[in-house]
């Protein structure tokens, strides 16, 4: 059956003139029916630039259901390139009979070329077989159907991809919009062929428009539709949000696509297709009202408190959103800047939660710190917009919310959550500081003064002198009979200390030796007599002519007599600490009353 | 009756002197009033007489220096201002007032001043000496030093246990060094020799003489370094180490 339409084409072929380089109009149909459809193609082979019908697009007979549809194709046979620019049609009869596509000025670059008419005999019912749908974008085994059912003998061959196979259709929400109004774009590719590979190949500013993207992680999803006979799949593969931003006759301009389409069973084709321009008509706003927000679309507003209840100095957030239809993202001023009885923090920038570039919210979230005590009322906050299909504006408004002030916050007013924005002290000017008052000071340094060195170098010579003559002059009286007569206890105090410390390294003999010689030399200091000649007995005599206690006496020989034989006892008894005190003791009593 | 007349003669001996205290008091709150009314050149006059009186005495005034900083800053002399303001830091060298008038000063000079910043130890050495006054630190040092003979005294006396002399030696001798050295370092900083430049615009030369080649410049209110003295000429030096002999007469020491 393909092979018959093959047949055909080359039969119609014929009969056009035949040029490597100009323009040329064809038909994939020369007999239809009411119901079919045909694909008309003008094809520029080597041509300068874009094709462009110059002739008014008027088809007596037809209405155009598709197009025109741009493509650009590049082959290379044999080591020559050669490169072919199409634009086509669909279109479809609406009477029978033989019609004819009149000839089409076609120009290309700088030249202008003429094509030949073309005769359609169009007849009732339908004629155009069904084509069964060419391969599925997600059956890769879709071609071995082909092979095996239509073709059994014959390899796939490469198959031509005309305009007719892959075009693109811009589709828009409206085409009649108000400056502001968002219009949604769809760019929906129609295909007959596998397609393995899509990417965007030019994306043009849209002039006239803010433009947003939407979606464009989402996979693409194939649909089958049924056009003018034929089965395509289609599938949405770009969208974008417009606003345009002035009145007047706007288009959409085309974008650009580069596919790869799975033209036969191994070989991908690499083919460009453009989207058609598409033309809008954006009204300008009728004359707004007073504090209109310049926002254009439907939209809701509602705000609301976190408490109404609060203490002077204490927060209180207002959050305000606003949602709907529209761009909100230039939209920012939504309360006066000072609100009676409040002082209030902005924040530096409200959020846009974004779910839909046609749906937004944006929410404000402003810190109100009372000011005063009382029943405080934030007014009610007004948003006035234009609603394109009610064709007027619209003033919405939140009902005014009374907060109940009472009493101050404890710790000093700190603003919990948002800080102020402001409240850095900026430094306006510099000066000097106040001059010093009270009481003169007076300040002189000791460093200076002649009398503190003089007093400062003179001092270590002077105590120093001084420990000299201090101990010389020790040195004199030990000598001198009545100053150690009156000295004599505290010197036999001090040898008592050389006593205890012989007693402590346990030398038991000097220690018996060294104690009984204190004694004895206190009686020598006292009673001023050499030391070597006083023995014990002797003193014992002069104490008794002094008339003192025998007892003490008794005791006192007693003790000496038994140091003395202590000392001479090579085994003695060891050291006794606490006859040091015994002796102390006795010598107390004795220089108390001598 | 005795004990009377020594009591009277001390009273007629110190009278004099308790009287002129009085009367530099009165003239001081005199010149604050003075400029508290704005009336600056007339305060001027009270303050300078009220100087000239301590200077006989040998005398030197924190406050009045300040305020003295503050009137020649309020008849726009930046010169004279500077110089009062840096006597008065000498005295009080981390008072913070000072320091903002200072730096206003400097800010408004001709000559930008290269600030040369100390390292950690040094900046804490500095903190240290600088939160002292002079005199504490003189007291303190001559009190270790007097300990130090102290304690050899005692040694040499021979009446005192020889080991608590020789621990008592060490601890003053250390605590001396210590003193010593803050007292050494704040008695540099409060009798440094640097002055203030009087002259709008003046030329410093290579060698104490105007024909020799002139190195560079310095204006009005800019502080220096002295060094040594040749036939009126100055050697002086700037933080950033720039150094040359300028004329005497248009430098003021602080």
């Amino acid at each position: 059956m393909k092979r018959a339409i093959t047949i055909l084409l080359m039969i119609t072929s014929l009969f056009l003139p035949l040029c490597a380089k100009g323009v040329r109009a064809y038909v994939s149909f020369n007999r239809i029916g009411l119901n079919d459809t045909l694909t008309l193609t003008i094809e520029g082979e080597d041509v300068n630039g874009e094709l462009e019908i110059l002739s008014p697009l008027k088809f007596n007979g037809f209405t155009i259901v598709g197009g025109p549809n741009s493509g650009t194709s590049i082959s290379i046979v044999n080591g020559s390139m050669s490169k072919k620019e199409t634009l086509s049609f669909v279109l479809a009869p609406t009477k029978t009979g033989t019609l004819t596509i009149p000839s089409l000025k076609v120009k290309a670059g700088k030249d202008v070329f003429t094509t030949e008419p073309i005769k359609v005999e169009v007849v009732k019912g339908s004629v155009v077989p069904h084509r069964r749908n060419r391969g599925n974008a997600f059956d890769p085994f879709s071609n071995f159907d082909d092979f095996f059912n239509d073709d059994f003998f014959s390899p796939p061959r490469p198959r031509k991809i005309s305009l007719e196979d892959i075009f693109i259709r811009t589709e828009v929400s409206s085409k009649k919009v108000y400056v502001g109004e968002p219009v949604l774009v769809k760019f929906v590719l129609f295909t007959t062929v596998p397609i393995t590979q899509l990417a965007l190949k030019e994306v043009p500013s849209f002039q006239g428009f803010l433009a947003y993207d939407i979606d464009t992680n989402q996979r693409i999803r194939f649909n089958t539709t049924i056009l003018g006979g034929k089965r395509y799949n289609t599938a949405v593969i770009y969208k974008k949000v417009l606003y345009p931003t002035k009145s007047g006759d706007l288009v959409i301009p085309p974008v650009s696509f580069v596919l790869n389409a799975q033209a036969d069973f191994f070989f991908g084709k690499r083919v460009i297709r453009k989207s058609e321009p598409l033309r809008i008509r954006v009204l300008p706003l009728p004359p707004a009202p007073d504090g209109f927000s310049g926002l254009v679309g439907s939209f809701d507003i509602q705000a609301s408190v976190d408490t109404t209840s609060a203490r002077v100095g204490q927060s209180i957030t207002l959050k305000v959103v606003v949602s709907g239809k529209g761009d909100l993202k230039s939209f920012d001023k939504i309360l006066p800047d000072k609100l009676d009885g409040f002082r209030v923090f902005k924040p530096s920038s409200a959020e846009i939660k974004e779910k839909d570039p046609l749906h937004q919210t944006k929410v404000w979230n402003i810190v109100l710190v009372p000011v005063r005590e009382g029943e405080l009322r934030i007014p009610s906050v007004k948003l006035v917009y234009f609603d394109p299909l009610a064709e007027k504006y619209i003033t919405k408004t939140t009902g005014g919310i009374t907060v109940n002030v009472k009493g101050k916050v404890e710790t000093g007013g700190v603003v919990v959550g948002q800080q102020p924005s402001g409240g850095t002290v900026t430094l306006l000017n510099r000066d000097i500081t106040y001059i010093k008052t009270g009481r003169l000071d007076r300040v002189f340094y000791l460093v200076e003064n002649k009398w503190v060195i003089i007093f400062v170098s003179v001092f270590p010579f002077v105590v120093l002198a001084f420990a000299f003559f201090i101990r010389v002059s020790d040195e004199k009286k030990k000598n001198n009979v009545e100053y150690r007569k009156t000295k004599a206890y505290s010197f036999f105090k001090q040898r008592l200390k050389e006593v205890r410390r012989l007693g402590k390294k346990k030398k038991a003999r000097e220690f018996y030796q060294s104690l009984s010689k204190a004694i004895i030399s206190y009686f020598s200091d006292k009673l001023s007599k050499p030391n070597i000649e006083l023995r014990i007995d002797e003193i014992e005599n002069i104490l008794k002519e002094k008339g003192i206690d025998e007892n003490l006496i008794k005791q006192l020989t007693d003790f000496v007599e038994y140091c003395d034989f202590e000392s001479y006892t090579p085994h003695s008894s060891g050291v006794k600490l606490e006859l040091i005190d015994e002796a102390n003791e006795i010598i107390q009593k004795i220089e108390r009353v001598l | 009756m005795k004990r009377v007349t020594f009591y009277l003669v001390f009273l007629f001996a110190f009278l004099p002197l308790y009287a002129s205290t009085l009367n530099l008091n009165t003239q001081f709150t005199k010149a604050n009033k003075l400029y508290n009314e704005k009336k600056y050149k007339e305060a001027l006059k009270v303050y300078n007489s009220i100087k000239k009186s301590l200077e006989k005495k040998d005398l030197k005034s924190f406050k009045l220096y300040f305020n003295l900083g503050c009137t020649y800053y309020r008849l726009n002399d930046i010169a004279n201002s500077r110089l009062y303001f840096e006597k008065a830091k000498r005295i009080h060298p981390l008072n913070k007032e000072l320091e903002t008038n200072l730096s206003l000063i400097v800010s408004k000079l001709k000559d930008r001043e290269k600030n040369i910043k100390d390292g950690f130890f040094v900046a804490f050495f500095k903190k240290i000496y600088l939160s002292f006054s002079l005199n504490t630190l003189t007291i303190l040092s001559i009190l270790f030093f007097f300990m130090i003979f102290i304690f050899i005294a005692m040694l040499l006396s021979g009446r005192f246990d020889k080991k608590k002399s020789y621990y008592g030696i060490g601890v003053s001798l250390l605590l001396f060094l210590i003193f010593f050295s803050l007292f050494y370092s704040r008695y540099q900083f409060t009798f440094a020799k640097e002055g203030i430049v009087f002259s709008q615009t003046l030329e410093v030369f290579s060698e104490p003489n105007t024909s020799s080649t002139v190195l560079f410049k310095i204006h009005k209110g800019t502080k220096v370094k002295e060094g040594e003295e040749i036939n009126g000429y100055v050697h002086i030096y700037l933080p950033d180490g720039l150094n040359g002999w300028i004329d005497k007469q248009y430098l003021k020491d602080i």
